[in-house]
């Protein structure tokens, strides 16, 4: 402890230098974007490396311009201005040892257990134990299949258990209440509240409806109304995915569409879908589909009328890879990128650090019109860029996605789909939705097993709930 | 002038619940020289789920037996839960506000929206009662409220807690809510507001509003 304020002034003594140092050498100051993959490769058990996303903000608190927090402060000091790729590794470990935010814990032990090392008030200690007598109602810090039933009860089936039903599984021994829960549940994910609000609300992120452009619109533009697009079309085929032990892959990959009978029932149908309005159907072949993020809506509303459809790729990436480029989250640099090829200056530093990614993600999706008067909305062109950018060809430019090269989106959402980013995104989604709040230090070992189990289900979003409902973090009081 | 005493009548309720809350969670005994009594071991997780406005509006519908359109209106025409206090209450409209996420956390107005829903329901489920008993079948309307010792008071916390709370009272409880009972000086207060008032205190705990 008393070498704490030794330890403080040193650190600010070298924090000095390095300022001095930066301003002297201003090249020093560009944000290293491999740098979270380097961090990964180094501890692939940290929490940030398993279930969740390595961002800048581990070394940073700013990007641009370059603000490094305590920890990111220590190995800048560590590497000693030699060459970052190659001396990274060497110098993370040199400070492991040390406590660069004077928060108790070390840099290491902040790593493995998932908090910032960089910044104290991320910190994470042991629960306590509960002390006092005995809790009749609640079996405290072990599973209690009672409120698991109650909390599974009004997410998934929109209400609470009543009385009369509560007192039947209080009257079960343990392992009958938990077998209990887990019929019960079955009934609630085939419940129209899950199949229909429940999962609808888990889309609405995703989907961004805008109702005045929608099909349900009524403005009027010369005459015509002004449905761009039909969200419903986005909200059936998530739904449809998303129950009955289906594939979730498919949110990606889906090469076909659904539809709602009168009673309610979804449907899968093929081929594609014409227009009612200006916009409405599905007016894209099957070959260029795919899943959710080549509706004809998601087209409309995030790539609308720009030749590189930026927005698009980077909507894509946070919906299905919980990747927001805007916060550093998910950045790959490819070698060569950002080109610049529509001269949006993207090339400066400040701006390169994201668009050496974001650009090769974007690329493939510019052969597809956002919004494109009268009715070709969503439509595929491999020539829609031939005279709009100088110099465009259709392969003039290459899309990488986790650093491999790829033609088309379907290529895309298939590289993607497979990932273990995707995975842990669409586990997160449900984790996070199930227990009301992002998975916490004590919980993550929990929430690494699901995402590892997920294959062995076939992707079933249902099977995954099954094993979430399972969990401490969600039956324990 | 029915606003007006609405108003008025939400706010007796409000503090009436606010008194019965305080008196629940907090011991006036700070005597330095009695040894505390050992308490009943508590969670130290700190996770709470929060019943959002789909759940929280299912409960009391079914628990006070109105449909969920009757729970509440503001100025007899909009929907309380699904409209005006939606936000407050945890949910979200993606399609007209363009908002497409629930907030992450009760807002420092939820406790307001809550309690603004709750009087409202209880206080319609005790009007209809006058005619339709439903739920508070155990009291005699215009009458005095029953006495803390009577099979009708007992009956109506059971009746509240089984509906609310999916549970049987404790005795605490039951001293709690024969409180309601009486009013400042004393007196009986009339059977109806007994019932509103209990209906308010229970359906305002931490228990009906988290899980």
């Amino acid at each position: 402890m008393s070498s704490r304020p030794v330890r403080s002034a040193q650190r600010l003594a070298a924090a000095t230098c390095l300022a001095g140092l930066t301003l002297a050498l201003p090249s020093l100051a560009e944000a290293r974007p491999n740098g979270p993959g380097a961090f990964c490769e180094q501890y692939p058990s940290s929490p940030d490396c398993l279930g969740r996303l390595i961002t800048c903000d581990t070394c940073h608190d700013s990007t641009d311009p370059v603000l490094w927090n305590s920890y990111g402060t220590a190995v800048t000091i560590a590497l000693a201005g030699r060459d970052f790729d190659t001396y990274l590794s060497e110098a993370l470990a040199a400070v492991e040892s040390e406590d660069a935010d004077d928060d108790g814990e070390s840099n290491l032990d902040e790593i493995l257990i998932g908090t910032n090392p960089g910044r104290a008030e991320s910190l994470w200690q042991p629960l306590p134990e509960p002390t006092g007598l005995d809790n009749p109602w609640y079996s405290l810090g072990e599973y209690d299949a009672v409120l698991a039933y109650r909390r599974m009860s009004a997410l998934y089936c929109g209400q609470s258990p009543d009385y009369a039903t509560l007192e039947s599984v209080r009257a079960l021994s343990p392992s009958e209440q938990r077998e209990r829960v887990h019929e019960d549940l079955a009934l609630c994910l085939d419940s129209a509240y899950w199949r229909g609000r429940g999962l609808r609300e888990l889309a609405d992120p995703r989907v961004r409806p805008l109702e005045s452009v929608g099909i349900e619109t009524e403005i009027n533009l010369y005459g015509a109304l002004l449905a761009l697009a039909d969200y419903y079309w986005d909200y059936r085929l998530w739904r449809y995915v998303l129950s009955d032990d289906r594939d979730l892959r498919e949110l990606l990959t889906a090469q076909y569409h659904v539809i709602e009978a009168g009673d309610g029932t979804l449907e899968r149908i093929e081929g594609e879908q014409p227009n009612p309005f200006l916009g409405g159907g599905q007016p894209l072949e099957p070959e260029h589909r795919a899943g959710m993020i080549t509706t004809q809506w998601f087209l409309v509303i995030n790539t609308m009328l720009s030749p590189i459809p930026r927005t698009t790729a980077a909507h894509a990436l946070r919906s299905y890879l919980d990747m927001d480029i805007s916060r550093h989250e998910g950045i790959f640099p490819v070698a060569g990128e950002p080109t610049d090829i529509d001269n949006k200056g993207v090339k400066a530093p400040a701006c390169a650090q994201c668009h050496s990614t974001l650009d090769p993600l974007a690329y493939v999706f510019a052969n597809y019109h956002g919004i494109k008067y009268p009715t070709d909305n969503g439509k595929y062109d491999e020539q829609r860029l031939v005279g709009v950018i100088d110099g465009w060809e259709p392969d003039s430019v290459t899309s990488v996605v986790f650093g491999e090269s790829v033609s088309s989106v379907p290529e895309w959402a298939a590289v993607a789909s497979e990932s273990i980013y995707f995975r842990r995104a669409m586990t997160n989604m449900f984790v996070e939705h199930a227990l009301g709040h992002s998975a916490m230090p004590a919980e993550m070992s929990e929430l690494a097993a699901l995402v590892e189990t997920l294959p062995a289900d076939g992707y079933s979003a249902n099977r995954l709930i099954h094993r979430i409902v399972d969990t401490d973090a969600f039956g324990a009081p | 002038m029915s606003t007006l005493n609405t108003t008025a009548q939400s706010w007796g309720l409000a503090l009436a619940g606010l008194c019965l809350a305080s008196t629940l969670g907090c011991s006036t005994d700070t005597d330095p020289d009695i040894e505390p009594e050992p308490e009943i071991a508590a969670s130290t997780r700190n996770q709470l789920l929060w019943k959002r406005v789909q759940v929280f509006e299912q409960d009391l519908s079914r628990a006070l037996e109105l449909a969920p359109e009757e729970l509440c209106t503001e100025l007899g025409s909009y929907d309380c839960v699904n409209d005006i206090h939606l936000v407050n209450l945890g949910g979200h409209d993606p399609f007209g506000r363009s908002q497409y996420a629930p907030v992450a956390a009760p807002m420092v107005t939820t406790p307001l929206a809550v309690e603004r829903v709750v009087i409202a329901a209880c206080s319609k489920r005790v009007e209809r009662d006058h005619d339709e008993r439903a739920v508070f079948t155990a009291l005699d309307f215009g009458s005095p409220a029953p006495a803390a010792t009577s099979d009708a008071f007992t009956e109506t916390v059971d009746t509240l807690y089984r509906r609310l709370l999916s549970r049987d009272p404790v005795d605490a409880e039951y001293e709690v809510l024969a409180e309601l009972l009486v009013d400042d000086q004393g007196e009986p207060v009339l059977a109806e507001r007994f019932a509103a008032e209990a209906c308010v205190a229970v359906a305002t705990t931490t228990e009906f509003i988290f899980i």
